[in-house]
């Protein structure tokens, strides 16, 4: 139980720098998400705080103590690795309870600590098989098991479910979340899957290019996203360039490729050129109630089961547009869509 | 952790192992030049100067370099000669191919001297193999195959000795590449020789090469083989070099043959590794 | 001439012509190709078993193919009265001294050389190689004369030096490529539940290193007992091991009967080691060990 608090941290491999002044405070007890693209740094980061990679410049607390010279195995930050990094000439068992032997722990209670991680994690009966005679997930849960044995002030996650298949994504992170609230550890976890990172999450931080570019709760981030970056990495998102004709108190108009639009939000910078967003999803069928009126045309209809994409082209433009269910237009049909003022948002340019 | 400068653990962590051989051979190579150059003689004058190699280029060192040169080379050339076609025939799957490959890697585990006495044994001058071609009637007389001027003996002993080790490096160079490489050629109407020609064997050169050097020096500078069952004249370099160390007593020359044992070596090497990829091209 | 119709393969009562080539070629050519190399291989072998066993009164000669009579009678005399119990006991002392201090030596090296990388990587790996490449009997001469200027001539201790120094290469080169193959989460893993450097090595690594230490140890273990050139120049007259002992016998003192019995006392433990090593083991140490330069 700490808090983690990251200033200015660098990271170089050569002439490549990897991490570039991230600045991350993460809250005793919370669940933070690194997420962002390959090659973002959020592994970096994650590493850096256990002490697995030696950093350039930079300053590392957990609390109050600048652990930046402490060795990765005194700290008390314990990772579930990508590839699980099960030892694989120790069983189910021995690789629990390593952790605790390297502590000092006397035996009695190593014992008892190591059987009720397994319960809690489900694998008492797996206690004595080794690694290679688990699936995926059974060694997932040991490498978990093996971390929360030790009773760490943290939790480190790198990215433990890429390796599984979808149905056991969603069922292991939801049984991660719940392990974390349940014993109130802080817990840092780095994915690419965005909707992993929504489902669990206390906080979001967005990385790319080695800098964290949103930091915020889930809702904020997929409804107020930051900039075309954020707005395109989370969700899906439409952003096209446009003008400003007029900007008051009340919000905002502005000339689009697709035509007019109102908004009630109000542009970030004093440029007149901006870009404004929506989501796929809150673009409809005109109603009466929609403050923007557009036009256009089907270019195409795929049905994805629970929802339908329609490509729709408005003067020239392709519109994304997601509805529920099946949509009965085919190519060609002329469409008009609704779009509310408040769904209308204005985002900073990608840097 | 703030980065720390890693070399001095670097260095530390390699001293054991790599310092060792480097300290070790460093001290004999050192010795050696300097022997050569007229010090350390341990009996007689220490001088420094040129004159133990102004007195080292003389008509029997030259003979014992073409012999060994001459063995070697034609050791190694026969050795590759078998090798490849042993290599290229344990690539498919035969009838006892497991017992096969048991036996024709016997020699490897076998050292220099025993191999020697196996095959002098086998062909000498009353051995069987001599017999086997009398009885035949192929020869009248007994062929002189060992300590013969030629070097047929050495010459034979490290063929056997080396065929294993040969077939072993051409076999795995062979696996190496890829099998899609002789599909695609067989399926653009490419025939066997025509897939050996112009895939197989430009691909396997790199490969090869390094083991046929190893191969060429550890003949070259051989000494136990040759003086079990080599000529009496010319001798190997190695038996010159021992010759003049612990009969004669001149290290002095004894040093000067080294060098020029290992410098021969090194443009050996060089020359092999060049010709190699001049037939890859 | 009239061209002739070809029989018909199916009606006939001999071997058609298919069938033929299946038969030499699956079957004929590859027994053809074992005889061949058991004869060639094996006969060899064969014939120093025989020397061995040849009774002294009932000398082999042609125009016998094999001796008319056998006997212990070689062995007996050879371990009776000449030095090799005393070179056995040396060459088994030299051998396992020379491993453990290879495998001491080369532990840290082998580290070294799979976790970090450092410019000259490339001329470290060329030096942990040369003891191989370089002649024997030249690197043996002038370190013999190195030795007795540090008055380790004709000892003990000099002649495990040196061995140790010829299998170093073999020791490195395979310990480096059991380093490399631990993936390096397994490392970071250990370290972040907390083992120091001292329990990493001791309870992940080197658990996961037996193979590879194994084959090492094979590797040095053999080298160490077949080498000569070393021996013969350092040790002897002190000190005799198997080999030199062999070299003896086939020198000016050809005796036949003696150099069969010692070959095979020097070959037999060998064979059976590294037949351990060549099922238990994996390929990859074969040419780990000698190729993939």
């Amino acid at each position: 139980m700490a808090t983690i608090t990251i200033k200015n941290l660098v990271k170089k491999y050569g002439d490549n720098t990897v991490v570039s002044n991230l600045n991350l405070s993460v809250n005793d007890g919370e669940f933070i998400t690194l997420l962002g693209p390959s090659g973002c740094g959020k592994t970096t980061t994650l590493r850096a705080i256990a002490g697995l990679v030696e950093i350039d410049d930079g300053e590392i607390y957990l609390d109050d103590r600048l652990i930046n010279d402490l060795p990765p195995h005194k700290r008390s930050t314990s990772m579930v690795f990508q590839s699980y990094a099960l030892f694989p000439h120790m069983s189910v068992r021995d690789n629990v309870a390593f952790g605790l032997r390297m502590q000092k722990v006397p035996k009695s209670e190593r014992d008892d600590r190591v059987k009720e991680a397994l319960q809690m994690m489900g694998l008492a009966e797996l206690a004595d098989r080794g690694p290679g005679q688990l699936s995926g997930g059974q060694q997932q849960r040991v490498a978990v098991a093996r971390a929360i044995v030790t009773h760490p002030v943290v939790l480190l996650f790198d990215e433990p479910l890429s390796n599984l298949d979808l149905k056991l994504r969603e069922r292991l992170r939801i049984d991660i979340r719940e392990l974390q609230r349940r014993l109130k550890i802080t817990a840092v976890y780095v994915t690419h899957d965005q909707a992993e990172a929504l489902v669990i999450s206390d906080r979001i931080a967005i990385m790319d290019k080695g800098e964290i570019i949103q930091c915020a709760d889930p809702v904020t981030i997929y409804s107020h996203p930051a900039n075309a970056f954020t707005a395109d990495f989370i969700g899906q998102a439409s952003i096209i360039k446009a003008r400003v004709l007029e900007s008051n108190e009340y919000g905002c108009t502005v000339e689009t490729p697709i035509g007019r639009l109102v908004s009630s939000d109000r542009p970030k910078g004093a440029s007149n050129s901006v870009m404004v967003c929506w989501r796929p999803e809150e673009i409809t069928l005109y109603q009466e109630e929609h403050h923007n009126r557009i036009e256009g045309k089907i270019e195409s209809n795929i049905f994805m089961g629970n929802l339908t994409d329609l490509f729709v082209d408005v003067n020239g433009t392709s519109l994304r547009v997601q509805m529920g269910g099946s949509v009965n237009l085919q190519p060609g049909n002329k469409i008009v869509l609704g779009l509310s003022k408040d769904k209308v948002r204005f985002i900073e340019a990608e840097v | 952790m703030t980065k720390k400068n890693h070399t001095l653990t670097l260095l530390l962590l390699l001293f054991p192992g790599v310092g060792y051989i480097a300290l070790m051979l460093a001290a004999a190579l050192v010795m050696t030049v300097l022997q050569s150059m007229g010090l350390f003689n341990f009996t007689g004058v220490s001088q420094f100067g040129f004159q133990e190699w102004v007195e080292v280029f003389n008509q029997q060192t030259w003979d014992a370099f073409a012999y060994s040169t001459k063995v070697a080379f034609a050791s190694s050339l026969m050795c590759m000669i078998l090798a490849y076609p042993l290599a290229l025939f344990l690539r498919r799957e035969f009838l006892a191919k497991k017992y096969f490959n048991a036996v024709i890697r016997m020699p490897l585990f076998m050292p220099a001297l025993v191999a020697a006495f196996l095959i002098l044994n086998v062909i000498a001058y009353h051995g069987i193999f001599n017999e086997f071609l009398i009885r035949l009637g192929i020869i009248r007389e007994p062929l002189r195959l060992t300590h013969d001027d030629w070097g047929l003996g050495v010459i034979g002993i490290q063929i056997w000795k080396n065929l294993p080790f040969q077939t072993l490096i051409v076999t795995s160079v062979l696996a190496s590449i890829q099998s899609d490489l002789e599909n695609a050629a067989k399926n653009l109407g490419a025939g066997p020789w025509q897939v050996f020609r112009d895939i197989l064997f430009p691909l396997s050169i790199p490969g090869i090469v390094t083991g046929v050097v190893l191969v060429f020096i550890g003949i070259f500078g051989d000494y136990a083989i040759n003086t079990v069952a080599g000529p009496n004249y010319p001798p190997s370099l190695a038996i010159r070099m021992y010759t003049n160390a612990n009969i004669f007593n001149d290290w002095g020359q004894a040093a000067c043959i080294a060098i020029i044992i290992i410098i021969s070596s090194m443009v050996y090497a060089w020359l092999i590794t060049r010709v190699a990829s001049f037939a890859t091209r | 001439m009239t061209a002739t119709t070809r029989p018909s393969v199916s009606k006939s009562p001999l071997l058609g012509k298919k069938q033929f080539l299946l038969l030499t070629r699956g079957t004929l050519f590859p027994l053809l190709m074992l005889f061949g190399a058991i004869v060639i291989i094996g006969l060899p072998l064969l014939m120093a078993v025989l020397w061995s066993l040849v009774d002294p009164d009932f000398p082999w000669s042609y125009p016998d193919v094999f001796p008319t009579q056998l006997s212990l009678y070689h062995w007996n005399f050879v371990f009776r009265f000449t030095g090799i119990t005393k070179a056995i006991i040396t060459s088994y002392t030299i051998a396992p001294l020379a491993t453990i201090m290879a495998f001491i030596l080369s532990l840290p090296s082998a580290y070294a050389i799979a976790n970090y990388n450092f410019p000259g990587k490339e001329i470290i790996r060329i030096i942990i190689l040369l003891p191989i490449i370089l002649p024997g009997m030249v690197v043996a001469l002038f370190l013999s004369r190195v030795f007795l200027f540090l008055d380790l001539s004709q000892s003990l201790f000099g002649l495990v030096l040196g061995h140790t120094l010829l299998g170093l290469p073999y020791m490195l080169r395979l310990l480096s490529t059991s380093f490399e193959a631990i993936p390096k989460e397994i490392g970071d893993a250990a370290s972040n539940l907390g083992a120091t450097n001292f329990y990493r090595l001791k309870d992940v690594f080197i658990p996961m290193l037996l193979p590879g230490i194994f084959a090492g140890s094979i590797f040095t273990f053999i080298t160490s007992l077949e080498e000569f050139n070393l021996t013969f120049v350092i040790g002897t007259p002190t000190y005799q091991t198997i080999p030199t002992v062999l070299f003896a016998f086939l020198g000016y003192h050809f005796v036949r009967t003696n150099a069969a019995v010692v070959s095979l006392i020097l070959m037999v433990p060998n064979v059976i080691l590294l037949f351990i090593a060549d099922r238990f083991l994996k390929t990859d140490f074969l040419t780990a060990a000698y190729g993939k330069l």
